[in-house]
């Protein structure tokens, strides 16, 4: 059985995100790049040497769960591009949330009181949701949705094809 | 604005020079009196003083050369002071060269001991205690030394004015005689204007009216006083009266080692087995090149932190004890003016007019925030209070009362809350005093003030006043006896805590009677009149507790034989807030709470307990408070005699009042005891005058650098961009792939 070929529309879906990983790991190296700028700022705000601590542990968590975030969306994207509709489902629903994670973060950026990198953040959430939500609606136009039917079509034919073989393996193996 | 002048001076300063050039004024020249050049520009700061808040500006920092390390290098037992070496010094034969150095100081050192000697106190002898030694010397030192920094400060001052300003270009002659006013001026343009730079907030005693001589001699003369920092209302009202203008060019001086000081570490260390008392260490200051400088007097800041500059800092630490004290220091500044050569000391440019319309004895900490700036480190902000005292022309004991409240605030800081009690009872002479606490001024002040206490009481119920024969009129019973034994505890203090600030409102003190005391501790103690009615006894305490007790307490709490108790007794509040902070976060002083060591902060006055307990026996054995009160009754006489009781700060309670009331009745303190860490300033109406001061870490002179932001790294743009670079690199890759594939090559 022949594999379905991609649809261009469904690489620009994955290369959309793609590109809000990219986006996201780049978060995460300003956030670390920050936390010496943030500790000097708190440590003041508080009147304590370690009154830094806590935004530092934070932003530490936010590099940490925005590189992982990457890391997952680009995974998600690699099983859509084998055409795994569960995966389709998956990047869907962390579409959502990453969704709403940029929402929050565009709400919230004020109390980023380190002006570049305010900056950074909200450029970095727009931009992401963008990709995030163009990505989403390329995952599901009706090429797309093709490809991963054909996908899954190709992969049940191709299990019962390994079904079959394997039945008629067993019953050679009786008869001898 | 003073940026903007100064960025425009040397071009207005050359058209202005290039304007006399085509005039023919010779004002760059020699000038004469009959000369009418051009209209110079006075360049001036904005400030006038006057102002209530004046913006933030930052404020202008200068370098002076200072000899305050030889107040740490040449203790009173340095092997310097041998008489081999001062009698070697010699008279400061090369005035400018010699300010300074250590032969001017061995010099002004051995006539004062050859002074001294003509009194019949001689140093070298065995005639003066090593406490009257040390005394003699630090009180020489501290004269030498203020006069010597404060005409370095004040030389200094002009240098920087007439630099930043431009002086010089702009056409002004700089520290020269006005020609035929007989005084030296330290920048004019004749006919123009004549400036008169005090690096302090106050001018010289005489010199406005010596001004207003000259404007009335030159008409069209323009007189500005430049202050370096913010003089009183009182100090400009009266140059408005002269027609004097003024001008507050807002500015630090930073000391620095003199160069006319031996080396560090050249001078001798004290002298091997003779020292038998130990050398007050107090705060540490700036570090200087030769290790630490002692923290001006009065600061709040111990081992390890650094004193920031102030004019508050400076009008403490140099108040003169007495008029004695100021008029040998006067003596001494004038000695060191002649000294540096000039003919007319009056001219030299140190030694401002002396600070006045404030009631130093009334000095209490009423302000302390735990403050920590990343650049500078943790360190203290703190803010005295004092009444004003209008018509005091000259305000005495600043230093001592600011030291004895410094000092205390650390002895209650390094030992423990359960040794804050004294008590003078003659049945209890082992229980008088904590021993550490012994060794402190703030223990010498409890207990001084458990004796004058008991003074009081003596003259409060003494049967020849109105009171006293009021009092002994209504006791009941045989024997009429009382206890009259009472315990100075403090009343809760009402306080403001925000943050890491704390503003001490109220701080009252109460007098208990020990039958309260003893129900709040938890003991019951016979009081001595078993012999009595226990009605008549219980009723004789309650007119002592209602006609005596509110006047003992009103004492305690405003008279002035009882400042130092109330002063040692904020800082008490102030140092428990600190100790109770420093438990929940890192502060300045996190390693000294509850040390138990409180060696550095030993008491400044000589004095012991037993010699307090010694003059409290002989006051009760000689009846200068036991008061007796003779009755014939039958053929016997009854005589009552219950004086005594202690005074305990072990505990603190406090109240707080909330955001809200504070605005409400203290609308202005919050900025009032941030502008006094800069200088003097007026609150409440007037009534009071608050001093203050920051310590950090770090000098302000050399701050830790701290993180910028990464835009100006190579390696965040690198580390960023990647990602990035890398999603378009694979864009890139899959175009190519793609139209290879459209395509099929």
């Amino acid at each position: 059985m022949i594999a379905p070929s991609r649809p261009g529309i469904l690489l620009y879906a994955l290369y959309l995100y793609w590109g809000a990983a990219a986006l996201w790991l780049t978060s995460a190296i300003g956030a670390l790049f920050a936390i010496p700028q943030y500790r000097v700022y708190y440590a003041d705000l508080h009147q304590d040497p370690r009154g830094g601590s806590l935004p530092a542990l934070l932003l530490a968590g936010v590099a940490v769960v925005a590189s992982t975030g990457g890391a997952v969306i680009v995974l998600c994207t690699v099983l859509d591009a084998y055409g795994w509709p569960i995966a389709r489902w998956l990047t869907w629903t962390y579409s959502v949330f990453a969704a709403a994670i940029a929402g929050i973060v565009l709400l919230v950026n004020s109390r980023a009181v380190i002006p570049w990198h305010r900056w950074s953040i909200t450029v970095t959430a727009v931009l992401s949701l963008f990709a995030v939500a163009g990505g989403s609606i390329l995952l599901a136009q009706p090429a797309s949705g093709r490809f991963f039917s054909d996908c899954q079509a190709r992969r049940r034919g191709a299990a019962r094809q390994r079904a079959v073989a394997w039945q008629q393996r067993r019953m050679m193996a009786r008869s001898r | 604005m003073s940026r903007a002048l100064n960025r425009r001076s040397p071009v207005v300063g050359l058209l202005v020079a290039l304007l006399l050039v085509l005039v023919g004024t010779p004002v760059l020249g020699a000038p004469t009196p009959t000369a009418s050049p051009a209209r110079v520009e006075v360049p001036l700061p904005p400030l006038t003083g006057r102002e209530t808040s004046p913006p933030r500006l930052v404020p202008y920092m200068y370098f002076y050369d200072s000899i305050e390390a030889y107040r740490t290098e040449i203790p009173w037992n340095s092997p310097e002071l041998a008489w081999s070496n001062v009698d070697r010094s010699t008279p400061p034969w090369k005035p400018f060269k010699e300010r300074g150095t250590l032969n001017s100081l061995l010099h002004a050192w051995k006539l004062k001991v050859l002074d001294e000697q003509a009194k019949g106190n001689n140093f070298y002898g065995s005639q003066m205690s090593d406490e009257d030694k040390k005394e003699m010397w630090d009180k020489l030192l501290d004269k030498f030394i203020y006069g010597v920094d404060s005409n370095e400060r004040g030389a200094a001052f002009e240098r920087a004015y007439a630099d930043y300003f431009h002086l010089k270009d702009l056409g002004y002659t700089l520290g020269a005689k006005y020609p035929d006013s007989g005084f030296e001026v330290d920048a004019y343009v004749i006919g123009q204007v004549a400036l008169e730079m005090k690096s302090g907030p106050l001018p010289k005693d005489g010199q406005p009216e010596r001004y207003a001589g000259l404007m009335r001699q030159v008409p069209t003369l323009r007189v500005i006083h430049i202050f370096g920092q913010r003089p009183d209302s009182d100090t400009l009202d009266a140059l408005d009266r002269l027609h004097i203008e003024y001008r507050y060019w807002p500015s630090f001086a930073i000391r620095r080692r003199h160069p006319n000081m031996p080396p560090p570490g050249s001078l001798g260390t004290p002298g091997g087995g003779t020292v038998s008392i130990p050398i007050p260490s107090g705060p540490v200051g700036p570090k200087s090149s030769s290790g630490a400088i002692p923290a001006p007097a009065g600061s709040l800041a111990a081992s390890g932190q650094n004193v920031e500059p102030s004019a508050s800092t400076d009008a403490i630490a140099e108040s003169p004890s007495s008029p004695e004290d100021k008029a040998e220091r006067d003596e001494m500044v004038t000695d060191i003016a002649r000294d540096m050569g000039y003919e007319d000391p009056a001219d030299a440019p140190g030694a401002a007019g002396d600070l006045g319309g404030v009631d130093f004895s009334t000095l209490e900490l009423r302000y302390v925030s735990d403050t920590y700036r990343s650049s500078l480190g943790t360190g203290v902000q703190y803010a005295y209070k004092v009444d004003a005292k209008p018509g005091e022309k000259v305000a005495y004991g600043g230093r001592e009362a600011a030291q004895l409240a410094a000092d205390s605030f650390f002895t209650w800081l390094v030992l423990p809350a359960s040794s804050f009690t004294v008590n003078l009872n003659p049945d209890e002479p082992d229980r008088i005093i904590d021993d550490r606490l012994g060794k402190t001024d703030a223990g010498r002040v409890l207990l001084e003030a458990d004796l004058q206490m008991k003074k009081s009481v003596g003259r409060l119920i003494h049967p020849d006043t109105p009171l006293g024969k009021s009092f002994w009129g209504l006791l009941h019973g045989d024997q009429k006896c009382m206890s009259m034994r009472q315990w100075i505890v403090p009343r809760p203090a009402v306080v403001r805590e925000s943050g890491n600030e704390l503003y001490i409102l109220q701080a009252p003190l109460e007098v208990k009677m020990e039958s309260e005391y003893l129900a709040t501790e938890g003991v019951s103690r016979g009081f001595g009149c078993e012999k009595q009615n226990a009605a008549d006894t219980a009723y004789n305490e309650e007119i002592y507790r209602r006609r005596i007790l509110p006047e003992l307490e009103k004492a305690v709490n405003t008279a002035s034989a009882y400042a130092d108790l109330r002063r040692v007794y904020a800082s008490r509040i102030a140092a428990e807030w600190y100790r109770q902070r420093s438990k929940t976060k890192t502060t300045a002083y996190s390693g000294l709470v509850d040390s138990g060591d409180a060696s550095a902060w030993p008491a400044r006055v000589p004095w012991s307990p037993q010699g307090v307990f010694a003059r409290y026996l002989k006051s009760y054995r000689d009846g200068e408070f036991r008061v007796e009160h003779r009755t014939r009754q039958g053929n016997y006489t009854v005589t009552i005699v219950y004086v005594y009781g202690g005074v305990d700060l072990t505990n603190i309670p406090r109240k707080l009042i909330s955001a809200a009331q504070f605005a409400r009745e203290h609308p202005r303190l919050d900025s009032t005891v941030h502008e006094a860490a800069q200088s003097p300033i007026l609150g409440d109406g007037d009534a009071l005058t608050w001093f203050g001061g920051t310590s950090a870490e770090l000098p302000i002179t050399s701050p830790r650098s701290l993180p910028g932001s990464p835009l100006r790294t190579p390696q965040f743009w690198g580390l960023a961009g990647f990602p990035i670079v890398l999603w378009l690199a694979l864009g890139a890759f899959m175009v190519r792939q793609r139209r290879t594939e459209v395509t099929g090559r």
